[in-house]
């Protein structure tokens, strides 16, 4: 490498990196991402009730969990507080894995409900880090968990346009590369999952089937959250919410190949934990 | 110091390892590849290291090549990086011509590099198969949570406060060996993949670096005791001690890679490896 283009891959680095920081701080509306101090839920309406969370969605990034909650959150018995945001990322900051009484008592402010109603939340992060289950656990131990998992190619290939890691792992293709790879290794995370929950207690969707027969998941998902499965027919199914923005990077052949070659055996592991829910033929794998 | 200069200091050290994350690290990529001196010839390595960080490999490989017929070119580090960068460029066949340019050796010698991330970049073995196809590829594993401890205090003297759950969370996936085995095996057949254990190693270095020299297709040598003495490489700056909860989180999250490596790897004596004691799996 000539020292001219380490000075022009250097600038490029802190053009992309600025610009990716501005949109960051557009989308989160000022803040940093990675949140270092308390997090504090928006205060409750009066008469609502504080109680843990009836259902958390623990991932994936860039598989549809924003269109899937926001359909959740139509149904007419299901809560959330203004201000209360989809993603509360509340577990990030304890990789420590302790938290004391205090801090799981803020982390149900975020789900006050009017009576008879249900509370919940989605960050497609919970499940890649291995100290969150335990800790949902303890938060809630009750609660449905949801997954939804979408075909790890076509995640990553979204994640890059997203700059999932963006401010996190490093702006070094390589770190991000790798992140966005262990992000789609589903099979792992499923399990790890399973040993701090009764498989009863997590509903895995897939994107792909969602899309083709949304009505169907839809009425499963609010059956498995002991919801009413009827409102779902009068939903806005088709509606996508927060499609990826920006033009879409795309992947080169080569490492389209080497994605689908090497996804194979974690798609093929997790098939076989989901013999019901996990259709593959829908998934790109190797011929 | 008064606790406002600590807090102080402590946001100083976050802040940078923010703007670090950021702006990330600078692009890790090989040397310029040496001349060839005469007399010598280039050629793909014999074998090439891929793993794991922190687990011994600078010692290690420090100890093949104190075997009188291992050559290393005195430009050509340990850890070559080579297939770092080519995930966001397109694969040549010059690639696997230039990487056969960093191993110049006499006649009878063998050669051969360490660079213990390759195991976990996604892409890389598939490519040293391309460019190394008859290398005989090492693997040193190391109890996965001490592992842990180690890497996490990689990069420089963080307080744990200065950490953050992105810096555990990749720690952490370097120590899921399973997934990566499984892509080292997919593109190398088994017995050309020879894997070594730390604590193995560290209780009967000669016995096992015979073992190693054998899989390289080495003479029998009898190396100086003080050789094995030697710390290579020791991790500097202070180790995180895992919290009881970090601890058990990890243990229930390795369990779940152990419990693939028993089938995956059965050469492994898992029993070595206090978090598979401790996870029931040995």
């Amino acid at each position: 490498m000539t020292s001219r283009d380490g000075v022009t891959g250097t600038a490029r680095r802190y053009v992309g990196g600025a610009a990716i920081l501005a949109r960051s701080l557009r989308q989160s509306g000022g803040h940093l991402p990675e949140p270092a101090a308390a997090q504090v839920a928006p205060p409750a309406p009066a008469g609502w009730t504080i109680a843990p969370p009836d259902f958390i969605g623990v991932g994936t990034a860039r598989s549809g969990t924003t269109w899937w909650d926001s359909l959740i959150h139509t149904h007419p018995d299901v809560a959330r507080v203004e201000g209360v945001p989809k993603e509360v990322h509340y577990f990030d900051r304890f990789w420590q894995g302790e938290c004391t009484d205090a801090e799981i008592a803020a982390y149900h402010a975020y789900f006050a409900r009017p009576d008879g109603k249900r509370a919940g939340e989605w960050t497609p992060g919970y499940m890649l880090d291995p100290w969150t289950p335990s800790l949902l656990r303890r938060a809630a131990p009750d609660a449905k968990l949801l997954v939804l998992l979408r075909d790890p190619v076509e995640r990553f290939r979204s994640g890059r346009t997203l700059a999932e890691n963006r401010l996190t792992v490093g702006a070094s293709p390589r770190a991000a590369a790798n992140a966005g790879f262990q992000r789609g290794v589903f099979a792992d995370q499923l399990l790890r999952l399973w040993r701090a929950f009764p498989r009863e207690q997590v509903l895995v969707l897939q994107f792909e089937r969602c899309v083709h027969e949304p009505l169907e998941h839809l009425r499963r998902t609010f059956s498995f959250l002991g919801l009413d499965p009827e409102p779902a027919g009068a939903m806005d199914v088709a509606s996508v919410v927060n499609e990826s923005r920006g033009p879409k990077l795309d992947l080169t052949l080569d490492q389209q190949t080497t994605l689908v070659a090497r996804y194979a055996p974690e798609n093929r592991r997790l098939a076989a934990l989901l013999p019901d829910d996990l259709d593959l033929s829908l998934w790109a794998m190797p011929r | 110091m008064s606790s406002l200069e600590q807090r102080l200091r402590r946001e100083v050290v976050r802040s940078s390892r923010a703007w670090h994350r950021f702006r990330g690290p600078a692009p890790m990529g090989p040397p310029e590849p040496p001349e060839c001196p005469a007399n010598q010839r280039i050629g793909p390595p014999d074998y090439v290291g891929i793993g794991a960080q922190k687990a011994g490999t600078s010692w290690w490989n420090a100890l093949i090549e104190a075997h009188p017929d291992v050559h290393r070119h005195k430009d050509q580090p340990k850890e070559l990086h080579y297939f770092d960068l080519l995930w966001d460029r397109p694969w040549s066949a010059a690639d696997a011509t230039r990487y056969a340019r960093y191993f110049p050796r006499p006649s009878g010698s063998v050669t051969g590099e360490w660079t213990p991330g390759y195991m976990i970049d996604f892409w890389a073995p598939g490519l040293i198969a391309r460019a190394a196809p008859d290398a005989k590829i090492l693997v040193l594993l190391r109890d996965p949570i001490d592992r842990f401890r180690s890497g996490l205090t990689h990069t420089d003297d963080a307080t744990v406060s200065s950490l953050s759950h992105r810096d555990a969370a990749g720690a952490f996936q370097r120590g899921l060996y399973a997934q990566q085995l499984r892509r080292v095996f997919d593109a190398f057949p088994r017995e050309q993949v020879h894997i070594l254990q730390y604590e193995i190693c560290r209780e009967d270095p000669a016995r096992e670096l015979a073992r190693t020299f054998g899989f390289l297709g080495l003479r029998t040598v009898q190396l100086p005791p003080a050789t094995f003495v030697r710390e290579v490489n020791p991790t500097t700056g202070t180790k995180v001690d895992p919290s009881p909860g970090l601890r058990a989180a990890l243990l229930e999250g390795y369990a779940v890679d152990m419990e693939q490596l028993r089938t995956l790897a059965p050469e492994l004596d898992l029993a070595r490896w206090p978090t598979a004691r401790a996870a029931g799996l040995a």
